[in-house]
């Protein structure tokens, strides 16, 4: 058994006395492409946000390689490369420049800083466009550039929160190949997404949530196992997703988060 | 010192085209619009056309044999003294013939004015009570001395000394609103911020910056350097167009910059503790405009301080009061002894505005849902 990376337990996150996040707890190994996988408003983003220090929770508690997160953070936070959902770049700053000026908040400083982010740009395949302008480039482009911009100081732990939405299959394609090479390379994978066959594809272990809780968490095989006694079923993830969450429509208005 | 933060913050604000636009050209073409337009009303109120003086002596007065060295003063300040005997004060000053008419008697004058004319009666007032004053005093001590057997009293030729009172000296109006709108555009430099803060809240790069090592006074000096550089610099640009263009003249150049430097960090500080109090570029942009304009007001930048009907209190409390003299004698005299007071002023706007927008920084540090 590895080292543990990441530990919740009874992680809860209540907005005006409604829990978005209620009562989690896993652990995620060292090497583990971890998938975080749930319906809109499910709480993942919400759990990540937590994870990062970005959102307090509301009770529970969260170790980052050991240590609480409530009261040294600080202590992990080089270690952690985090991926929003959202874009977090500056269109009007170059490509370089955009991982410069995220990896260099690291500490990172001198020739040291332009190797790191020469190589997050060659990471994912835009060393080439590094001088162009990010307003100019494509939504494709900018993913990749978001993953750079988080990997330039060189994390242990990968928190990447739904990276691939509104890209082109190429793109998409590139980036989940690029997730199993950081991981090959020794970084652990924290994968949130509601896409499932992306999850199927990288994930060793698998967290679904629904409603703030985990219901179900294991390899693809044993989430299988859950929801049939058939050994010979090939039910997909997303058979075993709607059996486990439900078909109902997930639909949320603003706010209700 | 967040270095690289401060860089691609500068070159996010330097490379928004429409900001630079407005900060290095609309000084100059305010300049150029309220120069000419102000023009007329600050030449009447500092230059005085030649004008005339009329007068009737009472007959046997004791003052007859001086009235020509009243004339050649009156002379050296572009007034004609002009005898009218027997003549009728109101149709005199009605057809114009004259701006003012004195009657002089043995020991009084009167001053007969329009109300168009009281600039001149007040000149002709100044110029006549001055040489009778000084007439009066030299008869007296002769006339003491005379008693003592010192001297004798002369029949005429009584000398009258003519002094020119020091006054602060008066710039052209294109030299007053030049200095005065490159010092108002500095004050709304913290537009320049608005490139940074607009691409940091389209994105999610305020996670970014919290998850990250950066502490809170790092994050705030890394937006306030670069907008203190920018503005200055669009300043700076503003100010050599002005200069080459409408040839302005700031006398004490090394010390104006100085001034502009403290203006630039100071506005940049105010525009830094606005954002962040309204969380919305809008809002603080037009509330910041909003407060320079009243500060502007107050402090000279459209009707020009030395002729401000505002009461002094208010005037007083406007920091670009102290600015806009400053600069504005800088370029008159060389020096200001408002110099001080305005420099005083700026550090304290940057040390209130500096504490603030660090604490203030908790909350744009702080959680988000």
């Amino acid at each position: 058994m590895g080292e543990i990376v990441l530990e919740l337990e009874g992680l809860t996150k209540k907005y005006e006395n409604k829990a978005v996040v209620d009562h989690i707890s896993l652990k995620i190994e060292e090497g583990e492409i971890f998938g975080l996988l749930g319906p809109n408003g499910a709480g993942k983003s919400t759990t990540m946000n937590m994870v990062c220090s970005l959102v307090k929770p509301t009770a529970g508690k969260i170790e980052l390689f050991g240590y609480d997160t409530k009261t040294d953070m600080k202590k992990v936070k080089s270690k952690i490369g985090y991926i929003p959902q959202e874009l977090a770049i500056h269109g009007n700053l170059k490509a370089w420049e955009n991982v410069e000026l995220f990896t260099s908040l690291y500490g990172i400083k001198g020739d040291e800083l332009k190797k790191a982010v020469t190589e997050a740009l060659e990471f994912v395949g835009l060393n080439d466009k590094r001088n162009g302008f990010v307003k100019n480039f494509s939504g494709g482009m900018k993913r990749r550039l978001n993953i750079a911009c988080a990997i330039g100081h060189k994390p242990k732990l990968l928190i990447f929160d739904e990276p691939t939405v509104g890209i082109d299959p190429q793109s998409r394609n590139f980036i989940l190949e690029k997730i199993k090479t950081a991981n090959k390379h020794g970084a652990t994978v924290i994968y949130t997404s509601h896409y499932m066959e992306e999850i199927e594809a990288i994930c060793t272990r698998i967290a679904i949530m629904d409603n703030g809780k985990i219901v179900a968490i294991g390899t693809k095989d044993e989430l299988v196992e859950m929801v049939t006694s058939d050994k010979n079923s090939n039910m997909t993830l997303e058979e075993v997703f709607l059996t486990l969450t439900g078909k109902k429509l997930r639909d949320y208005a603003e706010g209700e988060l | 010192m967040p270095f690289i933060l401060i860089k691609n913050n500068l070159k996010l604000m330097l490379r928004s085209k429409w900001i630079l636009v407005m900060m290095t050209l609309l000084p100059v073409i305010t300049i150029l619009l309220l120069s000419n337009a102000f023009k007329e009303m600050m030449d009447t109120a500092y230059k005085i056309e030649p004008f005339e003086v009329g007068y009737h002596l009472s007959e046997g007065s004791a003052y007859t044999d001086i009235i020509p060295q009243l004339a050649q003063i009156c002379k050296e300040n572009n007034v004609t003294l002009q005898e009218y005997k027997d003549a009728d004060t109101t149709a005199l000053l009605q057809s114009k013939m004259v701006a003012v008419f004195v009657e002089v008697t043995d020991n009084s004058y009167v001053i007969y004015q329009s109300n168009d004319k009281k600039t001149e009666a007040a000149i002709t007032e100044s110029i006549f009570s001055t040489f009778f004053y000084q007439v009066n005093d030299t008869m007296t001590g002769m006339s003491n001395q005379a008693q003592n057997g010192l001297a004798k009293l002369p029949s005429s030729d009584v000398e009258v000394i003519h002094e020119v009172l020091a006054t602060d000296p008066v710039p052209s109006s294109t030299d007053y609103y030049g200095i005065i709108y490159i010092v108002y555009f500095a004050w709304c430099g913290m537009i320049s911020l608005t490139a940074v803060i607009s691409s940091e809240r389209k994105s999610a790069i305020s996670k970014r910056m919290r998850i990250s090592h950066m502490s809170k006074s790092s994050y705030y000096i890394g937006k306030l350097i670069p907008c203190a550089m920018a503005t200055l610099l669009e300043t700076c640009v503003a100010w050599l167009l002005s200069v080459l263009l409408l040839d302005i003249h700031w006398g004490n150049i090394l010390a104006s910059f100085g001034i502009l430097i403290l203006t630039s960090i100071a506005a940049s500080a105010f525009g830094m503790v606005l954002f962040q109090l309204f969380k919305n570029a809008a809002i603080s942009i037009v509330t910041g405009f909003i407060l320079i304009w009243i500060a502007g007001f107050l402090g000279g930048s459209f009707q020009t301080y030395i002729y401000a009907n505002t009461p002094q209190r208010l005037v007083h409390l406007s920091p670009l009061y102290y600015i806009n003299r400053t600069v504005v004698e800088f370029s008159t005299k060389g020096y200001s002894d408002y110099a001080g007071k305005c420099i005083l002023y700026l550090v304290s706007i940057i040390v209130i505005c500096g504490i603030a927008g660090i604490l203030m920084m908790d909350r744009e540090m702080g959680e988000s849902a």
